[in-house]
């Protein structure tokens, strides 16, 4: 038996039958027969924590793939989940405790969060420059490169962003990556900004009516989003971004967001400073 | 349960089977258990591991106890007397013996002549008689060697100027514990024997064996356990009533040094005539090894891991790291074996030793698909052997892959007793033992294959049980 | 004559099993009395009351036979029980494959982890452990075993609404879960009305009528006798309540129960009124006037309940209270032929509701007597194994029942009844149920019709027999054919056990 030690705040507690959706090296994504939370996830507890996903300590076990094909069958009952075709691999989630969320944004301070962004940036063109061999500056310059569409305007024309659901490559398209990213800062935004709201409102009327352009998993994040649900280290990374004083808890938090995914950390940071630069500083 | 309406219904059916065929017959899908009352029957008892089950506190202390028995690297590093390591037995006339607690008066047979033989080694009185009368005065006192981290074979006894060896496990903060030297077959103190040239076999042991091994390690250094143990367990061992494979495995690195040795000629020629003469003499270390892996997972809070099963010829004790140093104890269940020519049933004592920490930590009895010759002791096949070893699997936290089983594909012996799982499931764990004669001194009759006593186990978990509501 | 006796140790079977070898070996010359039991200390006791000795020392998990007679039948009997013992119809004769028997949950959930629900009919002193075990394992309970105390009854029903799952019974006989007739449960046809059920053979009439009816049952869920105690609170009712009010399948709600408690019965009309979905409630026996709540129907017998959901379901009138027999053109023919001493009615019953319900029924006609169930009006039978007067028994009572199958498993001690009743000079009318359904008697009719036989063949004046099937065509003894075969006997076939007590009523009160 293994134990799952952390799991997100949207994690079911009841009995549900799943399928095995995807299978990756240290994860799993898994479709169930819940209506409230039709998918969930299995981390490995070194991957960044969702607000579905259980995680457990799979690097001790091997590479997820060697043991567990696409479309599995598994069985949640009494907080134990039990794979049909490895009689060994049970999933005990009863002992995991759920992470932590952001605290919600009571003020903002325009030159801390100037000054955070900047550093970010620098973050981002170092992390992008060093990895794909060619120079960026900022977010815009990596915008530009991952051709996504903006708005000359986000207070007028934000429904435009949605233009960029499912394009990009990947399990999570860049652009939908983006797009979270955005909304992120929005749903982070709206105790403190008077049009954080109705910009949100607007973008997600327009996201759900594109929604069925991207794949079904990256479907399923970008629609949490829509209902103001991020990941660990997104929820975190945007609450630093507002009150970090000191640059090493800043520089930790930003590598650790680049560090997801092939480019999907990159992607949702880009949005974040979209957002930030164009809503708040401009 | 709205979830349940849309569901496929499959039912698990305990107590009339009829019910679970109805269901078939109406294109259901049903699994008629073989249902058996837990616990032994007891109704207590089962309402007490009914509410232990699936509860994360003891799932989450359950994997650190294992992990922390897996961890365990036991390191043979030192002989040293048992007055010198187990400073109490210095202090006061004390003689250890296998099992939980007993007062002289209810030990078997075995145990009292071991005793009765210890006193005379150690020269605290000049006869039988003499050394009885000594107990009644109430002048020596008894314990279990388990109360001071060590183990010992069948009448398991330990006294002062006795030899033990030091075994350490240097992932738990180089904790010791402690095993005494094999005697080899025959007549030996373990079986309760203490007749004159027991003795002066022990007193031969006590000096120019221990010092022999122990010079011989200063020359080979430590001596890593777990290797030669899982390397046995591939040559027809399972370190409990074999062990032939381990002890020429043990030569192997004590010859050498041995050699090294500034020892006269003559007596490393004794020293190593005496330990190939005896296929027993790992049984020992590989009970300390054994002892030095779950004391590493003792005295976790909420843990239903058993750390302990021992005998001493009446009772059956038991330990789970999460209830401490309480024993829990039951008469002991009859051995199943074959006996030497001329004895029989009525000629055995019950079931005796500390050797059961081999199973408990997985070994013994849990891996008897490792030694097929084992089964023959109760007219057994192979297959027998290797389902003994599966069945375990039904009452184990786990596997421990340091060592496994080539009979099972290579697959990780079962460990990490389960107290729930035992009293759940109705199975129980599997002990390989010697029979020892009922009377002292007459030795070992026979063999064979023995369980533990449910009782302490269901006793063990309505304590657990009491302990968590507080 | 010997008394022998033998142990086999940890071997538990399960006590159907162990009264089919039983009445083995009761059945062998030579053979006065025998007894294969667990040794439990309830039934140790009972075998030294029954004269096997006070020496028989065996711990619960041992099996004991015991059997009195001639030496060498007792020595025989011992051999053909152990052989019955030992012989195992489903073991896998494979020695090379290894399986672990699954003689747990937590072992059955291994092997099979897509199971929902734990069927519990394990002997009662271990019913509640494993009820606990199965919520904290995940699974939805159904408990058939009976003899749970209500505090148990109470614990595991809120550790149950802890974990959001769902527990039937405990002395929970019938249940159809998606489709699937659980326990004593009849085929019934799949459709939109939901039944929650105190009472076990009312769970059966209601889904038999809704199936005779042409609707259908979405899911029929058991709550076991005791869940509307005043202790229990109605937690299986009202939890049921809620799950059929969520459950898109469901349009019609239908609630059984014998009188609750005042303070659970307004609780339970209370949520019935709020659920967004029409409610039947018949509570037998109790006045409508307390159940005047929007969207609350109160219904007057079993099968009525069924009729009303069904009206309700598709926008009909609501049917009429029965206050007469349906068609009662036959009774004014039949009278002619008794004795003026044949004055009695004689209920003979293995459906507890459908005993309740006759006798409700009975006192509407001013026939009050004697019960050993007895409803207001009447009173306690001095000797239940003896009718006096105007009485109805329930057989599947207790009473009748230790050591023995339940009457619907077994007809014989019914059939004794109907013999020994039918006899009486007293008796002017047997009124009996016919259970049929899954784990029902396959041959629920083979002795019964001998009985009749042999009452008519001695008698010209043999009492008027009437009955009611409850079951379904779809059921694998078929409604149809078991009510063919009744009718060819002379029995007098009513379409609900309501209407078969109506019959019998107002044919006895026309008598005096």
């Amino acid at each position: 038996m293994m134990l799952s030690l952390t799991k997100g705040y949207l994690c079911p507690t009841t009995s549900f039958n799943g399928k095995v959706h995807s299978v990756f090296r240290r994860s799993m994504n898994i479709k169930t027969d819940l209506v409230d939370t039709p998918w969930v996830s299995l981390l490995d507890t070194r991957l960044s924590a969702t607000p579905t996903a259980y995680q457990c300590d799979f690097e001790s076990i091997g590479a997820l793939t060697n043991k567990i094909n696409v479309g599995d069958t598994l069985f949640m009952r009494g907080g134990m989940i039990r794979l049909k075709s490895t009689l060994n691999l049970e999933i005990n989630t009863l002992t995991a405790i759920q992470w932590q969320q952001a605290p919600a944004l009571l003020t903002i301070n325009h030159y801390r969060i100037k000054n955070n962004v900047g550093m970010t940036e620098a973050l981002l063109g170092k992390y992008i420059s060093s990895k794909k061999q060619l120079t960026i500056n900022s977010a815009a310059e990596y915008i530009q490169h991952l051709g996504l569409t903006l708005p000359n305007c986000i207070y007028i024309h934000s429904d435009k962003l949605a233009k960029n659901i499912g394009h990009g490559k990947g399990l999570t398209p860049s652009g939908d990556d983006f797009l979270i990213g955005v909304l992120a800062v929005l749903s982070s935004l709206k105790t403190v900004h008077p049009q954080a709201e109705t910009l949100f409102n607007h973008i997600k009327t327009a996201i759900q009516l594109d929604i069925n352009k991207t794949n079904e998993i990256s479907a399923h994040y970008l629609t949490l989003a829509l209902f103001h649900h991020f990941s660990h280290p997104v929820q975190w990374l945007i609450h630093d971004l507002f009150t970090a004083t000191d640059a090493s808890t800043l520089n930790h938090r930003v590598m650790a967001n680049l560090n997801i995914g092939a480019s999907s950390g990159a992607d949702t940071l880009a949005g974040i400073l979209y957002c930030l630069n164009n809503v708040l500083l401009n | 349960m709205k979830a349940l309406f849309t569901q496929k219904l499959t039912v698990l059916n305990a107590g009339l089977a009829s019910f679970a065929s109805n269901i078939e017959r109406a294109g259901g899908e049903a699994i008629a258990m073989n249902w058996q009352p837990p616990a032994g029957g007891d109704r207590q008892g089962g309402l007490a591991l009914a509410e232990l089950l699936n509860q994360p506190e003891i799932e989450l202390a359950n994997q650190t106890a294992m992990e922390r028995y897996l961890a365990a690297q036991p390191m043979l590093v030192d002989v040293m007397l048992a007055g010198e390591a187990i400073p109490t037995l210095a202090e006061k006339k004390l003689i250890l013996h296998a099992g939980p607690p007993i007062p002289w008066q209810e030990m078997c047979g075995p145990v009292q002549g071991a005793i009765l033989g210890a006193i005379l080694f150690e020269k605290w009185a000049d006869d039988l008689e003499q050394a009885e009368a000594l107990i009644h005065a109430g002048e020596v006192t008894f314990e279990p060697c388990h109360h001071f981290d060590a183990v010992g074979p069948m009448a398991g006894i330990i006294s002062r100027s006795m030899p033990l060896w030091v075994v350490e496990n240097p992932n738990n903060g180089n904790e010791r514990v402690y095993s005494n030297f094999n005697e080899g077959l025959g007549k030996v103190l373990r079986f309760g024997a203490n007749s004159p040239a027991v003795i002066e076999r022990l007193e031969w042991m006590g000096t120019e064996l221990a010092q022999a091994m122990k010079a011989m390690l200063v020359q080979s250094g430590p001596i890593e356990l777990k290797p030669i143990m899982a390397q046995a367990l591939h040559m027809g061992d399972e370190v409990h009533n074999r062990n032939a494979a381990a002890t020429g495995l043990l030569l192997k690195q004590l010859v050498p040094a041995l050699l090294n040795t500034a020892e006269p000629k003559e007596q490393i020629q004794r020293v190593i005539s005496f330990i190939t003469a005896n296929d027993h003499f790992f049984l020992n270390l590989s009970m300390a090894a054994c002892k030095c892996m779950l004391k590493a997972a003792e005295n976790i809070p909420n843990s239903t891991m058993v750390t302990v099963m021992a005998r001493n010829g009446v009772n059956f004790g038991i330990r789970l790291s999460g209830t401490g140093n309480t024993w829990f104890q039951a008469p002991a269940n009859p051995v199943d074996g074959l006996f030497f020519p001329g004895y029989g049933v009525e000629d055995a004592a019950a079931d005796l030793g500390d050797s059961a920490i081999t199973e408990t930590a997985g070994v013994g009895g849990f891996a008897m698909a490792s030694s097929p010759a084992i089964v023959k002791f109760v007219g057994g096949t192979p297959i027998d052997a290797t389902n003994n070893s599966r069945a375990m699997q039904a009452i184990t936290l786990g596997g421990n892959p340091a060592f496994t089983l080539p009979a099972l594909n290579f697959a990780p012996t079962a460990a990490g007793i389960d107290a729930r799982k035992v009293a759940d499931h109705s199975v129980l764990p599997i002990i390989n033992t010697g029979i020892a004669h009922k009377q002292a001194g007459v030795g070992q009759i026979g063999a064979g294959i023995t369980t533990a006593p449910m009782q302490c186990f269901v006793d063990a978990l309505q304590t657990f049980a009491a302990q968590r509501e507080h | 004559m010997t008394i022998k006796y033998k142990k086999f140790e940890n071997l538990y079977q399960d006590s159907v099993s162990l009264m089919q070898i039983s009445a083995r070996l009761n059945k062998m010359s030579g053979i006065d009395e025998a007894s294969v039991a667990m040794g439990t200390e309830a039934n140790l006791a009972r075998m030294t009351d029954a004269g096997f000795g006070s020496y028989i020392i065996a711990k619960p998990n041992d099996l004991v036979v015991a059997v009195k007679g001639d030496q060498a039948a007792c020595q025989e009997a011992i051999e053909i029980a152990f052989e019955a013992l030992t012989a195992k119809p489903d073991a896998v004769n494979d020695s090379q494959q290894f399986s672990q028997p699954l003689t747990s949950f937590a072992l059955g959930l291994t092997q099979h982890p897509d199971a929902n629900l734990a069927m519990i009919s394990v002997p009662g002193e271990y019913a509640a452990a494993e009820a606990i075990k199965a919520l904290n394992l995940g699974l939805n309970v159904m408990m058939f075993s009976d003899n749970v105390s209500v505090v148990d009854e109470r614990t595991i029903k809120q550790l149950a609404q802890q974990k959001e799952l769902m527990v039937m019974g405990p002395d929970c006989g019938t249940a159809i879960i998606n489709g699937i007739p659980l326990g004593f449960a009849n085929v019934v046809r799949r459709g939109a009305i939901g039944v929650v059920a105190a009472s076990g053979t009312g769970l059966q009439e209601a889904t038999c009528r809704i199936h005779q009816r042409g609707e259908g049952v979405s899911q029929a869920l058991g709550t076991g006798g005791h869940d509307l105690h005043q202790d229990v609170g109605g937690i299986s009712m009202l939890h049921g309540l809620q799950a059929l009010a969520d459950d898109e399948a469901t349009k019609v709600i239908v609630l059984i129960s014998k009188p609750p408690a005042k303070a659970i019965a307004e609780q339970i009309l209370a949520t019935a009124a709020q659920v967004n979905k029409p409610v039947v409630v018949h509570f037998l026996g109790a006045a409508d006037s307390s159940m005047a709540l929007d969207g609350v129907y109160a219904a007057h017998s079993l099968a009525h309940s069924a009729e009303v959901a069904v009206a309700v379901l598709n926008q009909q009138a609501i049917p009429a209270v029965q206050t007469q027999p349906k068609d009662d053109s036959v009774l004014t023919k039949l009278s002619t032929k008794l004795l003026p001493s044949q004055r009695y009615i004689r209920g003979v019953f293995a459906g507890g509701t459908f005993c309740f319900e006759a006798q409700i029924i009975a006192s509407q006609y001013g026939i009050n007597g004697y019960s050993n169930t007895p409803t207001q009006g009447n009173s306690q039978l001095d000797d239940v194994w003896t009718s006096q007067q105007h009485t109805i028994v329930d057989l599947g009572d207790d009473a009748f029942t230790q050591g023995r199958p339940h009457p619907m498993i077994d007809p014989t001690l019914r059939n004794q009844r109907i013999l020994q009743d039918a006899q009486d000079p007293g008796t002017a009318v047997i009124l009996f149920d016919v259970v049929l359904g899954y784990g029902a008697s396959e041959a629920p009719l083979t002795e019964l019709l001998d009985v009749i036989d042999t009452v008519r063949s001695k008698t010209a004046t043999a009492p008027l027999f009437i009955a009611h099937v409850c079951g379904t065509e779809l059921d694998p003894q078929s409604r149809d054919l078991t009510r063919d075969a009744l009718s060819e006997a002379g029995v007098l076939i009513a379409d609900s056990n309501a209407d078969a007590a109506h019959l019998a009523a107002k044919f006895t009160s026309q008598l005096c």
